[in-house]
């Protein structure tokens, strides 16, 4: 994925309105791309279609300088990791039992886990929001560092940290299982 | 039980497969159209034409980071002074009044007030500055790294008269799986300097720090301490020759003193340290954040003659908290930290826009120091979202800090 990068001037004011079937095409393509996305940072499929649903509320409203952005998957990305990371923040202060893994309450269990596949689901939830972030867009989804960086809006190292403490506490959980 | 020695191949490839199954889960039937709702039902006016009341001109950006946001501080307060963009920027040197340089994906220059304007773009590919250091306004060093996919590259530009050039670096792994990686560079003279930053293993349990000096002929690495855990170093000040702290995440403070150098120990909370900057040799600020991931805070940390300890720092009373990356003193009594609060719903308790409806936009975040303590500064009441990464102030007091625009902004 190129990380290319426009500029534009819009007028802001009501002709940005979108036209509601191209954005209900909008939605077709990438609302499950996305949910996918969010549900392995946020591990919750309420977060995840939250996250998902306040992405797309945002393309609405900048619909009209969205239509010139060259990369709108891209564009879509940023937002909907920034907007799980975000999430996560507000998480951390609900009370404790509120939220939680779906897949330990039974919702979404896999037919077949095996026991690896479920320790590692375990070491899977002591990671933050960016660590599962940088996991599932470097590792599973083949985004450079450098990308994933533009993703989550930090610097390359940073996510290069937050990659590499990832993978060492996957490791460190796996160990201790 | 899982082999605990299993290797990286291993452990990635489990990894991969438990992101498939996980992912694999399809969202409920609904969410199209509960999106579609939502959209219809939240869309009016934009924020910007609220706020300012007027047809305000959008600059909109593909990804985080695209803008170009530079804010400078005169004898008027903050302002913005240039919103550019094409390439990212995360950190800036200024050695005489107005004359400046910035680093990020490409280099540029402000001298006498003429605006910023790109020196440089052609970085290799996918190589990214993260640090620039000027002895004078002719003579810099900036540092980073080039990603090559499965590996990285230190990356070390030299600027002679405003031409820049790529030197050779240290003699570094390009293994597969090797990341090193420079964050930070800083000039005692123009044949003393230092750079650190990291070495990481993709896959392994170590981020390492890297420290690199140049006296004149080559830049070398430097053994460091050994230090426990995993840890690199995010950025380096000198005071002199031979006095210069560097520091990074888990509060990981270094010293150089005598000849080598050395881990410092804090007293107080543990958190990331970002950047460190030295107004004398008993006097230094580092700032960063602290906080459980998610529930971050600023960060700042003093040292004196008592040693390294935590100070004051403003609590920012609204979900998200914040973190600071840049720090810099114009003279003892006044220094400024900057950062970004990030996330959307944050209001500054000052004049900042409250951002609740207007989408995952992280905001600008100053701190002044002036003698008493530190304090949220209002920054710029125009500023539509961004995040600053560094600052740098001249001789005559004036400062520059720059960033990135994650969104949008007013031009």
């Amino acid at each position: 994925m190129s990380l290319s990068i426009v500029a534009m001037s819009v007028q802001s004011g009501a002709e940005n309105r979108p036209n509601e079937i191209d954005f209900e095409r909008l939605v077709d393509a990438e609302a499950g791309r996305l949910y996918r996305l969010a549900l392995a940072i946020v591990d919750d499929p309420t977060e995840a279609e939250d996250a998902v649903q306040e992405t797309m509320v945002i393309a609405w409203r900048r619909w009209s300088s969205l239509q010139d952005v060259s990369n709108t998957s891209a564009w879509l990305t940023r937002v909907c990791v920034r907007e799980c990371i975000r999430q996560r923040r507000w998480l951390r202060r609900r009370p404790v039992g509120t939220g939680g893994s779906s897949f330990e309450q039974g919702q979404f269990q896999f037919p077949d886990v095996g026991e690896r596949l479920m320790d590692l689901h375990r070491a899977y939830q002591h990671l933050s929001a960016r660590q599962r972030a940088m996991v599932t867009l470097h590792h599973h989804d083949g985004f450079t560092v450098d990308e994933c960086a533009a993703f989550l809006g930090c610097r390359p190292g940073t996510a290069r940290s937050h990659l590499g403490r990832a993978v060492a506490k996957l490791r460190k959980e796996l160990a201790d299982a | 039980m899982p082999d605990p020695k299993m290797s990286d191949d291993e452990l990635l490839g489990l990894t991969r497969a438990y992101l498939t199954r996980r992912r694999a889960t399809p969202p409920a039937r609904d969410l199209e159209d509960n999106i579609l709702r939502s959209a219809s039902s939240r869309r009016g006016p934009s924020r910007l034409g609220t706020v300012l009341g007027v047809a305000a001109v959008v600059m909109i950006s593909a990804l985080a980071g695209a803008g170009v946001l530079y804010l400078h501080a005169g004898s008027s307060g903050w302002h913005i002074a240039e919103d550019s963009n094409g390439a990212n920027v995360y950190a800036v040197s200024c050695v005489s009044s107005g004359d400046c340089w910035a680093v990020g994906t490409a280099i540029e220059h402000e001298s006498g007030g003429s605006g910023w304007s790109v020196v440089s773009n052609r970085l290799p590919a996918g190589g990214s500055l993260n640090g620039v250091a000027c002895v004078r306004g002719d003579v810099c060093w900036a540092v980073g790294a080039v990603d090559a996919g499965n590996h990285s590259q230190l990356l070390i530009e030299h600027g002679v008269g405003g031409e820049w050039a790529v030197v050779r670096g240290p003699a570094m792994s390009t293994n597969p799986g090797e990341f090193p990686e420079f964050s930070s560079v800083t000039c005692v003279t123009a044949i003393d300097c230092w750079a650190v930053g990291s070495t990481a293993s993709e896959g392994g349990p170590a981020v390492q720090p890297l420290i690199a000096h140049y006296a004149g002929a080559a830049w070398s690495v430097v053994d460091g301490p050994q230090i426990n855990g995993s840890g690199g170093l995010t950025a380096v000040t000198c005071v002199s020759t031979d006095d210069c702290w560097a520091v990074g995440p888990s509060s990981l403070i270094e010293h150089y003193l005598g000849g080598s150098w050395v881990v410092e120990t804090s007293q107080g909370v543990q958190g990331t340290l970002s950047a460190v900057t030295c107004i004398a040799a008993d006097s230094c600020w580092a700032v960063g954040s602290t906080g459980a991931g998610d529930t971050e805070q600023p960060l700042i940390e003093r040292y004196s003659t008592a040693g390294w300890a935590v100070v004051p720092s403003p609590h920012i009373s609204v979900p998200n908290g914040g973190e600071l990356e840049g720090v810099a003193c114009v003279s003892p009594n006044e220094c400024w930290a900057v950062g970004d609060l990030p996330g959307i719903g944050v209001a500054l308790p000052q004049t900042l826009p409250n951002t609740a409806d207007s989408g995952p936009s992280t905001q600008p975040l100053i701190e002044r120091y002036s003698g008493g303590g530190w304090t949220i500064d209002a920054g710029t009441s125009s500023t539509q979202g961004g995040a600053l990464t560094g600052i740098a102030c001249d001789s005559s007091g004036a400062c520059w800090a720059v960033g990135g625009t994650l969104r949008e902004s007013t031009s």
